[in-house]
């Protein structure tokens, strides 16, 4: 028997070995991503497709208000492409920060019942999340044939981008999962926040509008830098570096304070939900 | 074999009672204002446990509602933490507190397999290992590609039993499941999840059927109001259950003084017996119960004697009257000793303490009246297949099934 457990009230939290433990657990993380999948568009008549017209829909809407109404510059880019680019990382995000908030609640069953790394369930979100994601970066390079954009080499750097976005995705989920599971008020704070962020995210309009003296604050929205990556990797707009270093820097704070908070609770889960 | 697979010290755990310590801010920023002034309410489900289990050891955790013997699975599996002590484990630990986990009913049964393979602590590898050896053990191979909301509840449980009965840890946790099922399949997985257990692996289990424990089991624990009462072997423990249970209830039948009737006929015991003729400290619901009365004549025969057993919740509502002249005919009873059985085939008295009134009619007169004459506690049960009760306050429990008329 070579696996001793100790498990001793008051002990101190062995962060490290717990996320040792979610590795071990990667199986369990797959499992429940795929579950995801099969389940969101499974009785649903049209399927799949919703995961086109979903993003379809916001695209149209927003190419209609800033695009045709608005007349917002976008410096030459197609608007419609320019919305589009701007919100897949935003859908992304804000669908795995969304599911991540009442993940845990709603694995009630689950977390009652059987013991396994809670960190799993928020962080099998941000990998269910990737297929609708997909489907939009699928969308957009038809787009970006259609209106003869060519592809170059720069258009690679939306891999590290899409990075970011995960581990965005992934920093924020775990924050509010844990957030939620202490406060239900989560739930009703949680939808107005996603819809703050939407408007304050570069989405169909460039950072390069914001005014000079609000543009720390706006950068602070790790969102920022990556929307203007993803349309500097595809149309090669300008880039502020500054806004991309700012968003590394926002969303590993993020991240490790998530997980170490989220770890703090952890003992207590069962108990409270 | 002596080496001890797991080492209990000293254990506890406090829950808060009544208000809910996590739930809204509010509450939580007030609970900081008032921290100092109001004590909360708190109290032990499992207190100062100290317990060591050998490896191999095959142990039955047996005490009334409200024992801890789930908390005691629930800290052992990690899925709570204890408020005082330690816990080591030797091994690797893994536990069935319920069938299917994590079981999607849009998914199919193979995809089922691996979910909650994956759950329960299987690899994936490890799922597709044995995955040929679930489905032939289950017997659904036909059905593996049908989503599992299509399976009737029975092929339901094979499908989940089969993937717990292949996992294979040193020490394994089962919670009252090992009910489900038909007999027939249960007794199979059963034979599988023990069949290494001569190799070392130790099995606790938590049941109310105490002939299965007795069966099973070699080792016992008894828990009551979250200590520990005695440990030690199963006979040892269950017949010290019983005898505290008996204990905790009044007099015997028969020196009852506070009774009414013409004496005529009168009642002399009534014990409550399970399917295997076994003394039952508490009854599942769902399971066949039995109330042997014995009877003893004033006369040498009685003739048109009625028997009434009436059960009622603590608040004195009545949910069941039996009267054999009603379910059946009088009888007629002897001056040695009459023994008759009342027999539910399936107890449809939800989660509960119930209290027995029994009287006796002979020619229509009352020749014996007992108010009280026993208590019974029943807890959750196999009643339905899966397992599942309605809330414990909300009426009896009746067989019934649902039909679909449509496709």
């Amino acid at each position: 028997m070579s696996t001793v457990t100790v498990i001793e009230a008051g002990s101190p939290i062995q962060y490290w070995r717990k996320i040792k433990e979610c590795w071990q657990y990667r199986d369990l993380l797959r499992m429940l991503s795929y579950r995801d999948i099969r389940v969101r568009y499974a009785q649903t008549v049209l399927g799949i497709t919703w995961a086109v017209i979903n993003p379809m829909i916001s695209v149209l809407l927003l190419y209609f208000v800033f695009g045709v109404v608005v007349k917002v510059d976008t410096g030459g880019i197609p608007p419609l492409l320019f919305s589009m680019a701007g919100i897949c990382s935003w859908n992304y995000f804000s669908r795995v920060v969304a599911e991540a908030g009442v993940s845990v609640i709603g694995a009630q069953s689950l977390v009652k019942k059987v013991y396994f790394p809670r960190l799993i369930i928020p962080l099998s979100k941000a990998i269910s999340a990737l297929v609708d994601l997909a489907i939009v970066f699928f969308m957009l390079s038809g787009m970006m044939i259609v209106y003869h954009i060519p592809f170059t080499w720069q258009a690679l750097m939306i891999i590290p981008f899409t990075m970011l976005t995960i581990l965005a995705g992934m920093a924020f989920g775990v924050w509010v999962s844990a957030l939620t599971i202490r406060f239900r008020d989560f739930t009703h704070i949680l939808p107005l926040v996603l819809r703050i962020g939407m408007f304050l995210s570069p989405i169909a309009y460039g950072a390069s509008l914001v005014p000079q003296p609000y543009k720390w604050a706006f950068n602070l929205n790790p969102l920022s830098g990556i929307i203007e990556g993803f349309r500097w990797a595809l149309f090669h707009t300008s880039l502020d570096l500054n806004a991309v270093w700012i968003s590394i820097i926002t969303i590993f704070i993020v991240l490790i304070s998530g997980v170490w908070y989220f770890l703090r609770m952890d003992q207590y889960i069962a108990d409270v939900i | 074999m002596n080496t001890a697979a797991i080492v209990i010290d000293d254990l506890s755990k406090i829950y808060k009672r009544g208000k809910v310590k996590h739930g809204d801010i509010r509450s939580s920023l007030s609970s900081r204002w008032s921290a100092m002034g109001v004590e909360q309410e708190e109290f032990y489900a499992l207190k100062d446990i100290h317990l060591t289990i050998q490896q191999g050891d095959l142990v039955g955790i047996v005490g009334p509602n409200g024992a801890g013997k789930s908390t005691l699975l629930k800290l052992l599996s990690r899925i709570t933490f204890p408020s005082q002590g330690r816990i080591t484990i030797h091994g690797t630990l893994s536990s069935m507190l319920e069938v299917g986990t994590g079981f999607h009913p849009e998914l199919t049964g193979r995809e089922n397999i691996y979910l909650n393979g994956t759950i329960i602590g299987m690899g994936r590898d490890e799922v597709k290992h044995k995955l040929d050896s679930i489905v032939s053990f289950s017997g659904l191979e036909d059905f593996l590609d049908t989503p599992v909301k299509h399976y009737s509840s029975g092929m339901y449980v094979r499908l989940a039993f089969s993937v717990a009965s292949h996992l294979e840890p040193d020490i394994l946790l089962i919670d009252e499941v090992l009910a489900v099922g038909d007999q027939e399949f249960r007794k199979k997985c059963m034979e599988k999840l023990l069949d290494v257990s001569g190799q070392g692996r130790t099995i606790i289990m938590v049941s109310h059927q105490m002939a299965n424990l007795k069966q099973l089991c070699t080792q016992g624990i008894y828990l009551a109001g979250g200590k520990l009462l005695k440990s030690g072997p199963i006979d040892d423990v269950i017949q010290h259950y019983i005898d505290a249970v008996d204990m905790a209830g009044q007099l015997s039948i028969a020196e009852r003084k506070d009774r009414k009737g013409s004496g005529k006929v009168k009642v002399n015991s009534i014990v409550v017996l399970d399917a295997f003729d076994q003394t039952i400290p508490v009854i599942s619901a769902g399971q066949k119960v039995v109330f042997r009365l014995e009877l003893l004549s004033s006369e040498s025969i009685s003739r048109d004697v009625e028997i009434k057993i009436e059960l009622f919740d603590s608040y004195g509502h009545l949910w069941c009257l039996c009267k054999n002249s009603i379910s059946g005919r009088p009888l007629d009873v002897i001056r040695e000793k009459t023994i008759i059985d009342c027999v539910f085939p399936k107890f449809p008295l939800n989660q509960g303490t119930f209290h027995i009134n029994a009287t006796i009619f002979v020619q229509n007169q009352v020749a014996d009246e007992i108010i009280n004459a026993l208590t019974i506690a029943v807890d959750q049960g196999m009643f339905y297949e899966t397992g599942k009760l309605p809330p414990s306050n909300k009426g009896f429990l009746s067989v019934y099934h649902w039909q679909l008329k449509t496709e």
